[in-house]
């Protein structure tokens, strides 16, 4: 429990941090985000669409109700995850200050984790809650539906948790890339249109042909955003839910050990070549 | 922003001043502009290179009235800001003198000539090939120099060049100005906060001060004004013996204007010499004790200037 | 005069090219990013249409060409007027634009020229095969006067795409920094890739009269699958690239002299 407490008391500067930063830029940031939510517009427009010019009303077991639900979700749910850990380590890749990290005794996972959660709290209390809240408000005064149920949102919260705890990860061991690229911009343009695709974010995976769903099923990404918006729409429960969390478990697992070993391969290279 | 007054002639540049004073500065002059951050310096470059509008009141250049022919002033000056580059980042340096050429409509033998001549000014050739976000900021500077003067314009800006360079770079710097200045006529406005630069290059200085004018004239005659003191060092033998005399006292002067100090086998005197001749000194002290070498120096500029700034003098 | 420019932009370009083969691999990957977001475009639509036979009226190839109609003027403008991100969002923040006024070329002209972005090759590529490939299926067959017309739809589109940002990048003269603006305004752009009949009316008002993205792609589109007239997609095309670089010009020329009023 003291460990705990003086752990806490290291690395929650690191979050408390990042942010200030976001309110110092903040009139940047929800630019951004509204500029992402146009972009979310275009999809559910083009549903929409899809729903309209479409014989039968269910398509691979959504509605056109779900669907509009499962595009904002979905939306929400990838704005809530994300992180900048990747960009963070190639800059500091870039500059030689990652090898000021070997020299501070804080642990580098902790550190850029406490960043990241900062994102997190501010992004979930400016962004994503305003913007579900937004979303439970128009379906209930438009079509008087009520919000999911406790139960519901919970499984969804945890498995946001997992979902987060896989963004990050992944990301971590993404930056760690930077050591062999030089246009990080280019790279981090390539995943983010890549996971944007087979995260689910714009077309639920159902959607894809099932050679293309089986392989996916090898990869953690369905488990970022696919898996925490099914839940949310009560898609997955039962004994399926419990599979799901355990799949995104098994992720969150083996991608934290495979980023540290990665890491400690990182660190030998910095020492050796000198940063 | 002050007012401007403009005189308009074909040999001389019309300078802004602020707080409605005016000057002309004639072809070839090599004019050093000096005062504190804020006092007004950069506003004033940036009127007459065209980049910033006065508020009221006039500016002309060589007859263009440079805020409202913007173009036309660009091909009769060149800019050289100490802190920003104007070359081309990614680019070999050659790359950017040819697109200058272009830019500035420079004919090819003039191009070859200049080229030349830039290059045993600047040393240019050591470099000309490398990428110029590679340069050393010394080289850099020697390029943006080369690069202000490749159409050869009337007037040359120089804001800050001397800024973060070391000595030997500085002094191929100052030499390749006076080089350009002599063989071109070139007229040379330049900003610094290093006062060798003034002291090794100008033949006027123009101090500003809080958008005022403050001095404004030649370099000896600044000196002469306020430059009345002067240091003597003296090499003694048995140094015991001088360290009784004191200059001051024995010429019944105020300590300012007569201080004396020793510093190991040497005496120094730093005196007025309004107030008292070097030859009094040298002769009493030499009448107390054998002096074996001497060497006499003027105050320098910095001084000078830290003195005007003090007293706030002006014309 | 246009000579010289022509001449001076051509060496800008070559010069460009040759850093750009120090840095290979980085433009591969920019390439490599673009090729992949069209490709992630096209797999949208396939799957869409996997579901039903027609949207509004469009049909599969149809809707192919629309968004590979929509890659070209911006890969164009992507291609040529990079820049200007630079300049919303570091340029003058960075007080770095006093060059640009100091040469005695157009400043704007200046600022264009200096950045050459390869990477839109990408758009461009894919842009030009899908069009093949899209008029091939629906059978289309161009005569020498639609050939031309393309071409300038595709030019107009361009100068609609630069004038809008040039018009928001020229805000950063007043705040200093309107790169994010510039960023919502690009996401704006990929409503105009779909044809407009699927969205609001709010939305269709948006992009139609107001900041007239549906002019670089939908329009024109529509007007070779004969789906809108010629008067409203032609003659609307070029007269919103007439309106949107005068508003836009007219700004950039007022920012320069709010930059000379305020020094820096």
């Amino acid at each position: 429990m003291k460990y705990l407490a003086k752990s806490l008391k290291i690395y929650l500067p690191f979050t408390k941090s990042i942010i200030q930063i976001m309110m110092t830029y903040r009139l940047n940031f929800f630019v951004s985000v509204f500029g992402s939510i146009l972009k979310t517009f275009v999809i559910y427009y083009l549903w929409k669409a899809v729903f309209t010019n479409s014989t039968s009303h269910v398509l691979n077991g959504f509605t056109a109700s779900d669907m509009l639900i499962y595009i904002f979700m979905s939306s929400i749910t990838a704005g809530t995850v994300s992180n900048n850990t990747d960009q963070v380590i190639g800059e500091e890749v870039k500059d030689g200050s990652i090898a000021m990290n070997l020299i501070k005794p804080i642990n580098y996972h902790l550190r850029l984790l406490f960043e990241s959660f900062g994102e997190l709290i501010y992004g979930t209390l400016c962004v994503s809650l305003p913007l579900w809240l937004a979303l439970i408000a128009y379906r209930f005064f438009n079509i008087g539906e009520l919000p999911p149920s406790f139960s519901t949102i919970g499984a969804y919260i945890l498995s946001l948790i997992f979902g987060f705890s896989i963004m990050f990860l992944f990301n971590f061991i993404f930056g760690l890339l930077s050591f062999y690229v030089t246009n990080l911009w280019g790279i981090r343009q390539l995943k983010h249109v890549i996971i944007n695709l087979i995260s689910g974010q714009m077309i639920p995976l159902v959607f894809f042909p099932i050679w293309l769903q089986n392989g996916l099923a090898f990869l953690p990404f369905s488990s970022i955003n696919y898996i925490p918006v099914m839940i949310y729409l009560n898609k997955i429960n039962g004994t399926a839910l419990i599979r799901a969390f355990v799949i995104q478990v098994f992720w969150v697992i083996f991608l934290l050990v495979f980023s540290i070993w990665l890491w400690k391969k990182a660190t030998k290279r910095l020492t050796i070549l000198g940063g | 922003m002050g007012t401007v007054k403009g005189l308009f002639s074909k040999e001389y540049i019309v300078k802004t001043a602020v707080n409605k004073i005016s000057l002309d500065i004639k072809k070839g002059e090599i004019v050093g502009y000096i005062g504190a951050n804020g006092a007004g310096k950069s506003t004033t470059i940036k009127i007459m290179t065209g980049i910033l509008i006065p508020t009221s009141g006039n500016c002309t250049v060589n007859g263009i009235v440079p805020y409202e022919n913007r173009q036309k002033n660009a091909k009769q000056i060149g800019v050289v800001f100490g802190q920003r580059t104007q070359l081309w980042w990614d680019l070999p340096l050659t790359e950017t003198f040819s697109i200058l050429k272009d830019i500035y409509d420079v004919s090819e033998d003039d191009f070859k000539g200049r080229m030349k001549f830039l290059n045993e000014v600047l040393g240019l050739d050591e470099f000309i090939h490398s990428a110029v976000r590679t340069l050393s900021l010394g080289q850099r500077m020697r390029a943006d120099l080369g690069a202000a003067l490749i159409h050869n314009p009337k007037i040359l800006f120089l804001d800050e060049p001397t800024i973060g360079l070391d000595v030997l770079v500085k002094e191929k710097l100052r030499k390749a100005i006076k080089e350009i200045n002599k063989k071109f006529q070139t007229t040379v406005i330049l900003t610094t906060h290093d006062l060798s630069d003034i002291e090794e290059l100008c033949d006027r200085i123009i101090i500003i001060d809080k958008g005022s004018k403050v001095y404004d004239g030649s370099v000896n005659e600044i000196k002469n004004e306020y430059g009345f003191l002067r240091t003597i060092e003296m090499s003694i033998i048995d140094i015991k013996k001088a360290l009784e005399i004191d200059i001051a006292k024995e010429f019944n002067l105020l300590e300012e204007d007569a201080k004396t100090w020793i510093c190991g086998n040497s005496m120094f005197v730093k005196f007025n010499r309004n107030k008292i001749s070097v030859s009094d000194i040298v002769a009493h002290i030499m009448g107390k004790v054998q002096v074996v070498d001497m060497s006499i120096k003027e105050t320098d500029i910095e001084e000078i200037v830290k003195k005007i700034y003090a007293y706030e003098v002006s014309l | 005069m246009l000579k010289k420019y022509v001449k001076l932009y051509v060496k800008f370009v070559a010069q460009y090219l040759k850093v750009l083969m120090e840095y290979r691999l980085d433009f591969f990957i920019g390439l490599l990013g673009f090729l992949v977001t069209q490709g992630v475009g096209i797999i949208f639509i396939f799957i869409i249409f996997e579901q039903i036979p027609s949207l509004n009226g469009w049909s599969f190839n149809e809707i192919l060409f629309i968004y590979a109609f929509s890659q070209l003027p911006r890969g164009l403008d992507h291609l040529l007027t990079d820049n200007l991100w630079l300049l919303s969002g570091r340029i003058i923040a960075r007080g770095e634009f006093d060059k640009y006024l100091l040469k005695p070329i157009n400043p704007l002209f200046h600022l264009l020229a200096e950045r050459f972005q390869p990477d839109a090759i990408g758009e461009l590529i894919v842009g030009v095969m899908l069009i093949v490939y899209s008029t091939i299926n629906i059978g289309m067959s161009f005569s020498f006067l639609d050939i031309l017309l393309l071409l300038l739809m595709i030019i107009c589109g361009a100068v609609i795409y630069t004038s809008i940002k040039l018009f928001f990048a020229s805000l950063a003269f007043w705040i200093k920094n309107s790169q994010s603006i510039l960023w919502v305004n690009y996401s704006l752009s990929d409503f105009s890739k779909y044809p407009i009949s699927i969205y609001g009316k709010t939305v269709r008002l948006i992009i139609t009269l107001v900041i007239p993205f549906a002019f670089t792609a939908y329009f024109p589109a529509a007007y070779f699958v004969h789906k809108e007239g010629i008067y409203v997609a032609i003659g609307g095309t070029v007269l919103a690239s007439i309106l949107t670089f005068s508003v836009a010009y007219y700004t950039w020329c007022k920012g320069i002299s709010v930059y000379e009023s305020a020094g820096n």
